[in-house]
């Protein structure tokens, strides 16, 4: 109970929480909320699945110029053959399609519509309907990627250096990127609770994302003052690194430095979400109803 | 039964929320001035309301639209940040929206869903039952029960984007209580629902106050539903307390007319000496029916007394009742004096 709570006897069905059962719930939580967002992404396979076919065009069109570039350039540009571009870019639709997320454009419209009040009403953080719905979301689209990824690998022959070490670490690097990306969206988008309309700051955030993330050209080829800004922010940690983690060459140590930031990002992400949630919401108009 | 507590389960204490509002004038001119000098204006939605509910008690809150019904109930659910005043509900501080608080309650809001549009209604309350930490057996118990009441048997298997608003409703009412919360917020639980959908809904409600002893705070548009549920109502407008009390007394304080029904035997010939008796008694009266035999008369209330009396002494009356305006008419008449 809570300590300032007044001597009122509850009758509810539903005990209060100590920390031991706060976890505990939280768990049976993410797992129906996991069911909950397959549930809804099954429902509208199809029109998933021709949203990823659809979304497939970008790196399909970025290793098509990447190759010529290598094939003009004598067979590769800083060490990026014509099949490392190929590797590049078919583990780009992996992780794009599995841990990239939402723009923060979600946030906005339930906190300027009102719909953030179905929320608020429940006695979990909504950020947790995001954190167990994206991995579950993820998994179906894991299903999805199979028939278009197995043809790109066919076609274009990607040359990989993927040790067992590398095979291990991959869905890890996968599984963080989401939550980084869940979380700095997350804060992103509570900037509604201030600004009502965020496309302008979810556009600059997005360019900014396309250009130092890996996502228009892998962070290797960027000039060196680029690939700092991307190291320092999260732009690496969510797209690049997970990439090369699985396409290597790479070591134990570059991955586990990797990790690390990636974990360093959760950490400093987490921190912003509680900050700026709890004084956003208290300046939340509920509209509607 | 109605849980056993030593104060009232709600308790509103100059509670007001006042929210900054851009304004501008119309036009381009304005518009580009607006862009570099914004100006707000500060609208008291609730303005200082104080009262308090006892555990077990269906109350029904009233006001014309932007009365600020809707933004009490909303910081009382926790939704909202209170300007200034202090509430408590359970003994918690809503805004503070502590779980074991969100556990307790329930907000339904006619036109808002916690239901998961693109999927059968069952799987929104599995989602529920979980967010709740509720066991599988009880939240089973209570959404059979639940389910039986409302009829919603061959419903649950539908995508919730297939069925019906009143289908829908009901539904959303069941979920809203699954979690058997102690004070149930209802806000225009019966919008846009036919009449027999409406009648469902108050007489679950009802029964459903009167079994677990929930605490119960309405806001509705129809009477109906306001008179089937609650015997105390607070009435607000403009953010300010007007009235709370029993409904019943709602009439005395507000209502300036009576209507005075006279059924009488004496025929025809006598009925208009008595409709000229009662102009002069009470000028201000108006007749709303006359028939050979009946009278029906809107009478100043000060003036009943003195109609009635005139009425027995000079006819041979067989039938005589006095009776408040519909309920309906008594709110409006508040409102419409409250703008005069």
């Amino acid at each position: 109970m809570h300590p300032r709570a007044g001597p009122v006897t509850t009758t509810s069905a539903t005990a209060p929480a100590t920390t031991e059962r706060r976890w505990r719930s939280l768990v049976t939580i993410y797992r129906a909320t996991g069911r909950t967002a397959v549930l809804q992404a099954i429902q509208y396979r199809v029109p998933l699945f021709l949203m990823m076919a659809a979304l497939l065009t970008e790196p399909v069109v970025y290793l098509v110029v990447w190759r010529s570039v290598a094939r003009e350039s004598g067979g590769s540009v800083d060490g990026f053959t014509e099949g490392r571009f190929a590797a590049y870019y078919i583990v780009w639709t992996f992780v794009r399609q599995t841990s990239q997320f939402g723009t923060g454009m979600g946030w906005e419209q339930l906190i300027r519509s009102g719909d953030l009040n179905k929320w608020l009403l429940r006695p979990m953080h909504p950020i947790h309907d995001q954190l167990a719905g994206s991995p579950a979301f993820s998994l179906v689209q894991i299903f999805l990627w199979v028939p278009i990824g197995v043809p790109l690998v066919l076609f274009f022959r990607p040359d990989m250096h993927t040790t067992p070490l590398q095979m291990v670490a991959f869905p890890l690097t996968i599984l963080m990127a989401l939550v980084i990306g869940v979380l700095t969206n997350a804060i992103i988008g509570f900037t509604a609770f201030w600004l009502t309309r965020i496309r302008a700051i979810v556009n600059v955030v997005w360019t900014m994302s396309l250009l130092l993330s890996g996502r228009l050209v892998p962070v290797e080829l960027l000039p060196s003052w680029a690939r700092a800004i991307s190291s320092v922010l999260w732009f690496r940690w969510i797209m690049d690194f997970p990439i090369t983690t699985l396409i290597g060459p790479t070591s134990g140590r570059d991955i586990l430095i990797g990790l690390g930031m990636q974990a360093l990002w959760i950490g400093l992400a987490t921190l912003g979400v509680r900050t700026i949630w709890r004084r956003g919401v208290r300046r939340f108009g509920a509209v509607g109803g | 039964m109605p849980p056993a507590t030593t104060s009232p389960t709600i308790t509103v204490d100059n509670l007001s929320k006042q929210f900054k509002v851009p304004v501008r004038e119309e036009g381009l001119k304005a518009s580009i001035r607006s862009l570099v000098r914004r100006e707000h204006r500060a609208v008291d939605a609730v303005a200082g309301v104080s009262f308090a509910i006892e555990p077990g008690e269906v109350v029904g809150f009233l006001g014309p639209n932007g009365a600020g019904k809707t933004t009490t109930l909303k910081m009382l659910s926790g939704l909202l940040n209170p300007s200034g005043g202090h509430a408590r509900v359970l003994g918690f501080e809503p805004f503070e929206r502590n779980r074991d608080f969100l556990r307790s309650i329930t907000l339904v809001m006619g036109n808002r869903s916690q239901l998961e549009w693109d999927l059968p209604a069952l799987d929104s309350f599995e989602l529920i039952r979980a967010i709740y930490g509720m066991s599988r057996a009880d939240a089973e118990h209570t959404r059979n029960e639940l389910i039986e009441l409302l009829e919603l048997g061959p419903l649950l298997d539908k995508p919730v984007r297939n069925l019906s608003l009143g289908e829908r409703m009901k539904m959303e009412v069941a979920l809203s209580l699954q979690h058997r919360p102690q004070v149930l917020f209802l806000d225009e639980p019966t919008l846009g629902l036919d009449v027999t959908m409406q009648r469902r809904i108050r007489t679950f409600l009802a029964d459903h106050n009167a079994r677990t002893g929930a605490t119960v705070l309405l806001t509705s548009h129809y009477m109906a539903d306001v008179e089937a549920l609650c015997k105390r109502v607070i009435v607000i407008h403009h953010g300010q307390l007007l009235f709370d009390g029993k409904l019943s007394a709602l009439g005395s304080e507000f209502a300036a007319h009576k209507t005075v029904t006279i059924e009488f035997a004496d025929g025809d010939a006598v009925r208009h000496d008595v409709l000229a008796r009662i102009a002069s008694a009470a000028p201000a009266s108006e007749v709303v029916t006359t028939t050979e035999s009946s009278i029906s008369v809107r009478v100043p209330r000060n003036d009943v007394p003195r109609v009635a009396t005139l009425a027995l002494d000079a006819l041979e009356v067989l039938d005589l009742s006095i009776e408040d305006p519909p309920i309906e008419d008594i709110i409006e008449q508040v409102f419409n004096a409250e703008r005069a």
